[in-house]
C-alpha cells in the first residue's frame, strides 16, 4: 500500500504530469471562481481537451480541475456574496459579513487554509477507503451492479431538492435516453425512428456539454446578461485586499470543529448524490450546533468560513470514492468524470483499482498535489478573478459555445454538434421550469449499468426475480436505497405534523 | 402565466411519454435467449414518467384554478429583450449545427462567432473581426494542429478551402 502511494507521487512528479496538474488546478480555480461555471461545467468543457492525452493525464487534469474549482468558488462568495458555484453558498453566510467588516483578506486566508486541510483530508480518506471498498466490490455480480446502479439513482431526489417530482422525471428521461440505440442484449434498435444517427445511441459527451455548459449561455442571454450589483460594488473592494492567514491559537481553538467538518464532509461526499454542497451545509450546521456562541454565526465568524470550506473540499475527495472503487458516480461532476474514463477506454470500478493500481494511486496523488497547489494559486486566482469579471459576457458566451461545439464534435461525428445544441436548448428549458439537469446526466450514465446488469442477472437466475433480489449484498444495497429515498419524505411529513401541532 | 406554462410543459411530457410508450410496445416481445426483451425496461421508465407527469398536471391545474385573479403586470422589457436575443441565438446555433457539415468547421465557426456577437449587441467592427479571428486561431492551433481532431471540412468549394488549412 505504502509502495503504491509512493509510486503514485513519483508518477505525478514526472514533468508532463506535473504540468498537467498545475494547469488543471489553475483552470479549476479560475472556472470555480467564475459564477455560472461550476466544477461540473468545467470538467464537461475540458473533457474534449483530454482526447490526445494518456488516460492518466486526462484523469489528472480533470481531477485537478475539480479540486481547484471546489476551492475557487469561495473567492466571489466571500468578496461579493456571489458564490462561484453552489458548493460555496454557505461560505457567503459568514465570509461576506467578514469582508464587509474589512476582514476580506482574513476571510480569504481562512478559506484557503480550510480548503487545503479539508482537501487533503478528503484525499487521505479516498486513498484509504477506495481500495478497501474495491475489494468488497470484487464479489459483485450482475444483480449487485444493478442494485448499485439503483443506489446511485437515489441521488436524484437530493439533486433536485427544489422540485423533486420534476427531478425524478428528468432522471427518468435520462434513463430513457440511455436506451436509445441498439439494445445491449439482443441488439434490437430502440427509439431510432429509422435513422442511422440514433442507432449509435445518444452520445454522452455532447449531451453533457450541451446540458451543462451551453445551456448556461442561453440561460444568461435570456436574463438579459445583467451584471449583478454586488459585483460592481465589490470590484472596488478587491484592489486593496491582502490575504491574511488565521493565527495559530485561532486554529487551535477550532480543531475539534474542524475535525468534525472534515469527517462529515468526507462521509457526505462518499454517499451517492449528496455532494460538496450538502457537505458544506452539514459542516456549517454542526459548527453552529456545537458552538458556545451560536448567535455569532452569520455575523462574520472565522468558524463560519472554516467549517463549510473544510467540509466541501473533503467531500470532493469523498465523491471520488464510489466512482473509483465501484464505478458508480455519486454526483454530477463525478458522472462527467466517468465519461472521461469511458472515453479513454477505462471502466472505473474494482478491477481498475486492482489491475491498474499505479493509475489509481497517481490520481490520488494528483488530487493531493492540486490541493497543495491551489493553496499557492489562491493569491494569483484572487487577482485573476477580478480581471475575469471585467470581460463582458458576450465574449465569454461566444468562447463557451465555440468550445462546446468543438468538444461535441471531437468524437469524430458531425451529428455530435447538432446533438449538443439540441441538448443545450433542452437544458435551458429544463432550467427555466425547474427541472434539474443533473438527474438527467445521472440517468444517462446509470441506465447502461442498471438495465443490462438486471437482465443478465435475471437470465442467470432463470427469470426468478426473488432469486435475483435475495442475495445479501443486493438486498442490502436495495434496502439502503429505500432508506435514502424515504428518509427525507418521512422527515418532511414529521416536520409538517409538528408545525400543525404547534398551530 | 407561469402556472399555465407549467401545465403546457407537463402536458407535453405526458404526450411524448405516451407516444414513446406506443413505440416501445412495437418492439419484439420475447426471444428464446432473453425472455425480458428490449421493451420491458423502457416501458417501466415511461410508465413512471406518465404517472408523474399526470400528478404534476393535476397539481398545476388545481393551482391555476385557485389563483384565477389577474395579477398586476410587471415590467418585462429587460426579459423581452433577452428573449429576443435568445431566440436569435438558438436559431443561429441550430443553423450552425446543420450547416457545419456543408461549410466546414473553420469558416462556419468564424461566421458563427461574428453573428453571435452581433446578436448580443457588440457593434464595434474591429472587435467583431479580431475576436472571432483570434479565437478561431486558438481553436485551430489546439484542436487541429496539436490534438489532430477530425473536424468537418465541408463539401465542394468549402472542402477545397478547408484542405488549405487541414
Amino acid at each position: 500500500m505504502l509502495a503504491d502511494i509512493l509510486m503514485g507521487y513519483a508518477h505525478v512528479f514526472e514533468f508532463n504530469n506535473l504540468f498537467i496538474v498545475v494547469l488543471g488546478t489553475l483552470i479549476g480555480v479560475a472556472l470555480g471562481s467564475f459564477p455560472g461555471l461550476d466544477c461540473t461545467v468545467g470538467v464537461a468543457l475540458f473533457l474534449p481537451v483530454t482526447y490526445a492525452m494518456t488516460p492518466a493525464q486526462a484523469i489528472l487534469l480533470l481531477s485537478a480541475l475539480y479540486s481547484g474549482a471546489v476551492y475557487g468558488a469561495q473567492i466571489p462568495a466571500i468578496l461579493f456574496r456571489v458564490p462561484g458555484a453552489p458548493e460555496a453558498v454557505v461560505t457567503t453566510l459568514d465570509g461576506y459579513p467578514m469582508a464587509r467588516k474589512g476582514l476580506a483578506g482574513k476571510a480569504l486566508g481562512t478559506g484557503l487554509v480550510s480548503s487545503l486541510a479539508g482537501g487533503l483530508f478528503g484525499v487521505l480518506g479516498l486513498t484509504l477507503v477506495a481500495p478497501l471498498l474495491a475489494e468488497v466490490a470484487l464479489l459483485f455480480g450482475p444483480s449487485e451492479y444493478a442494485a448499485l446502479g439503483i443506489l446511485g439513482l437515489t441521488a436524484i431526489a437530493s439533486l433536485g431538492s427544489k422540485a423533486q417530482t420534476k427531478a425524478i422525471i428528468a432522471g427518468l428521461f435520462g434513463l430513457l435516453f440511455a436506451t436509445v440505440g441498439l439494445d445491449p442484449i439482443v441488439g434490437f434498435p430502440r427509439f431510432t425512428f429509422g435513422t442511422t444517427v440514433l442507432k449509435g445511441g445518444i452520445t454522452f459527451i455532447p449531451a453533457v456539454i450541451g446540458l451543462f455548459a451551453a445551456a448556461e449561455v442561453y440561460n444568461q442571454i435570456s436574463k438579459g446578461m445583467a451584471p449583478s450589483k454586488e459585483g460592481l460594488e465589490g470590484s472596488q473592494l478587491t484592489s486593496r485586499i491582502r490575504v491574511q492567514f488565521p493565527k495559530l491559537n485561532e486554529l487551535k481553538s477550532l480543531k475539534w470543529s474542524s475535525l468534525r467538518s472534515a469527517l462529515l464532509g468526507l462521509g457526505v461526499g462518499i454517499l451517492p448524490g449528496v455532494g460538496a454542497t450538502t457537505a458544506a451545509i452539514v459542516g456549517y450546521s454542526q459548527a453552529v450546533q456545537f458552538s458556545k456562541t451560536p448567535e455569532k454565526f452569520g455575523t462574520g465568524t472565522l468558524e463560519g468560513v472554516m467549517a463549510p470550506e473544510i467540509a466541501n473540499n473533503a467531500a470532493a475527495g469523498g465523491a471520488m470514492v464510489p466512482l473509483l472503487s465501484l464505478g458508480i458516480p455519486g454526483s454530477a461532476t463525478t458522472a462527467v468524470m466517468l465519461g472521461a474514463f469511458l472515453l479513454h477506454g477505462l471502466r472505473p470500478g474494482p478491477l481498475l483499482l486492482i489491475q491498474q493500481r499505479p493509475l489509481a494511486f497517481t490520481i490520488f496523488a494528483g488530487m493531493a498535489l492540486s490541493n497543495v497547489l491551489f493553496f499557492f494559486f489562491g493569491f494569483i486566482a484572487i487577482r485573476l478573478f477580478v480581471q475575469l469579471r471585467r470581460v463582458p459576457y458576450p465574449f465569454i458566451a461566444v468562447g463557451i459555445l465555440v468550445f462546446s461545439a468543438v468538444g461535441a464534435n471531437a468524437m469524430g461525428s458531425i451529428s455530435g454538434m447538432m446533438m449538443m445544441f439540441i441538448f443545450a436548448i433542452l437544458g435551458f428549458i429544463m432550467e427555466k421550469y425547474n427541472y434539474a439537469v443533473a438527474p438527467m446526466i445521472l440517468g444517462l450514465v446509470l441506465g447502461p449499468i442498471i438495465e443490462p446488469s438486471f437482465r443478465r442477472a435475471l437470465m442467470m437466475q432463470e427469470y426468478d426475480i426473488m432469486a435475483v433480489i435475495a442475495r445479501p449484498i443486493t438486498a442490502g444495497l436495495l434496502i439502503v436505497s429505500l432508506i435514502i429515498t424515504l428518509t427525507p419524505i418521512i422527515w418532511k411529513l414529521r416536520k409538517r405534523r409538528l408545525a400543525e401541532a404547534e398551530v | 402565466m407561469k402556472v399555465r406554462s407549467e401545465i403546457i410543459i407537463s402536458g407535453i411530457i405526458l404526450l411524448v411519454a405516451c407516444f414513446l410508450f406506443y413505440v416501445a410496445s412495437t418492439f419484439p416481445q420475447s426471444r428464446m435467449a432473453d425472455q425480458v426483451g428490449p421493451a420491458l425496461w423502457p416501458k417501466i421508465i415511461l410508465l413512471l414518467i406518465i404517472i408523474l407527469s399526470v400528478t404534476l398536471l393535476i397539481q398545476f391545474v388545481i393551482q391555476s384554478l385557485k389563483e384565477k385573479k389577474a395579477r398586476p403586470k410587471e415590467d418585462l422589457s429587460a426579459e423581452k429583450e433577452g428573449f429576443r436575443m435568445l431566440i436569435l441565438t438558438v436559431i443561429l446555433s441550430l443553423l450552425y449545427g446543420f450547416g457545419v457539415s456543408y461549410v466546414g468547421f473553420l469558416l462556419s465557426i468564424l461566421v458563427f462567432q461574428t453573428l453571435f456577437l452581433l446578436i448580443l449587441k457588440v457593434t464595434k467592427i474591429p472587435v467583431l473581426v479580431l475576436y472571432p479571428l483570434s479565437l478561431t486561431v486558438v481553436i485551430y492551433a489546439i484542436f487541429i494542429k496539436v490534438l489532430y481532431i477530425p473536424l468537418p471540412r465541408g463539401t465542394g468549394i468549402f472542402l477545397t478551402i478547408s484542405r488549405l488549412f487541414y
